[in-house]
């Protein structure tokens, strides 16, 4: 398959809260995830940003919410066109680009997401995820072994 | 401008330059902090039963490989070792102050689970001409990091785009 699907729409609000938690359960100390004064008068930001490992955790998070509990990710790519800031709703508009069916328990989806903030796009993200599509459940995407997963993600040119 | 880079720097295109051990071993209780943080309730990282369809335990977020080889903010018998330490070296060399992540490319092969010590290594790929940002003059730069578990298993692998830069 090989036009584009439309996925959903979710809404992930920004608080200074979460974006530290997602900083500081990352292990990310850097203080412009956390301290807003350094934030600003240091590193010329507009206020703290989300970190990258809880931006992509929010990536993930999508896909997975969508496809179920057996979704195996492979691969994220994102970019930051604008740092992310507390007080702001994202909204992760998300397409299927291609489906690669492998067998009959085990499609590879490879997902297109913008993240936008009042209709701009703060950042762009590329996912290849393996999913069961069938309603047979016996083989799980993650039973497949790691030297045969990783074939399959570098076959998929994002 | 390229020429402009000091050679301590041009010397590490391409090389492994830094290799970074896990602190601390993978512990559930600290993934599922991070999941509560964003919300993401996906039983494989909180409940056994269903996990073991899946992947026979639980696993850790995804989102949070590269955060097992980071160190303690504060310990009591050492100095802390920044997180990616080819980053740091590049802005100190080139005396540029400040830096953000612009890209990330990141893939995953193996998942990792309660007990798993990772340990990871740094390759800068690529460094930019000088450049100048909204946010000051810089260069961008990227650094491949692999990281492995206890077995040298190589669990996954992620390219980091940063721009470093001067107010």
């Amino acid at each position: 398959m090989s036009s584009k699907v439309a996925l959903p729409i979710k809404k992930y609000f920004t608080s200074v809260k979460n974006i530290q938690a997602g900083a500081i359960f990352s292990r990310d100390w850097a203080p412009l995830h956390s301290n807003q004064d350094w934030a600003v008068n240091k590193a010329n930001l507009p206020n703290i940003i989300m970190n990258n490992y809880t931006l992509n955790g929010l990536l993930i998070k999508y896909v997975t919410d969508l496809y179920g509990d057996a979704t195996r990710i492979g691969k994220v790519t994102f970019d930051i066109k604008k740092p992310i800031c507390p007080n702001e709703t994202l909204e992760f508009h998300g397409s299927i680009n291609n489906e690669d069916k492998v067998s009959d328990e085990l499609s590879l989806l490879n997902i297109n997401l913008d993240i936008k903030i009042s209709d701009q796009i703060v950042s762009s993200a590329k996912i290849i995820a393996g999913v069961n599509l069938t309603e047979k459940k016996l083989n799980s995407p993650w039973k497949i072994e790691a030297k045969t997963w990783k074939s399959y993600i570098d076959e998929i040119d994002l | 401008m390229q020429a402009e880079l000091p050679k301590e720097i041009t010397k590490l295109i391409g090389k492994i330059s830094f290799k970074d051990s896990s602190p601390i071993l993978v512990q559930k209780g600290l993934w599922q902090n991070f999941c509560s943080a964003i919300e993401d309730s996906n039983p494989i990282y909180w409940n056994e039963s269903e996990a073991i369809k899946h992947t026979e335990e639980l696993i850790a977020h995804p989102a949070l490989l590269p955060s097992w080889v980071h160190d303690f903010e504060w310990h009591p018998d050492r100095t802390k070792v920044q997180p990616m330490q080819l980053h740091f070296y590049l802005k100190e060399v080139l005396n540029l102050p400040l830096g953000i992540v612009t890209e990330v490319e990141i893939e995953y092969y193996e998942p990792v689970k309660d007990g798993d010590e990772i340990s990871s290594n740094q390759k800068l790929l690529s460094i930019s001409d000088l450049v100048t940002t909204k946010l000051g003059k810089g260069r961008y730069w990227v650094i491949e990091v692999t990281y492995f578990n206890q077995e040298e298993i190589i669990v996954g692998k992620q390219n980091m785009h940063f721009l470093g830069y001067e107010k």
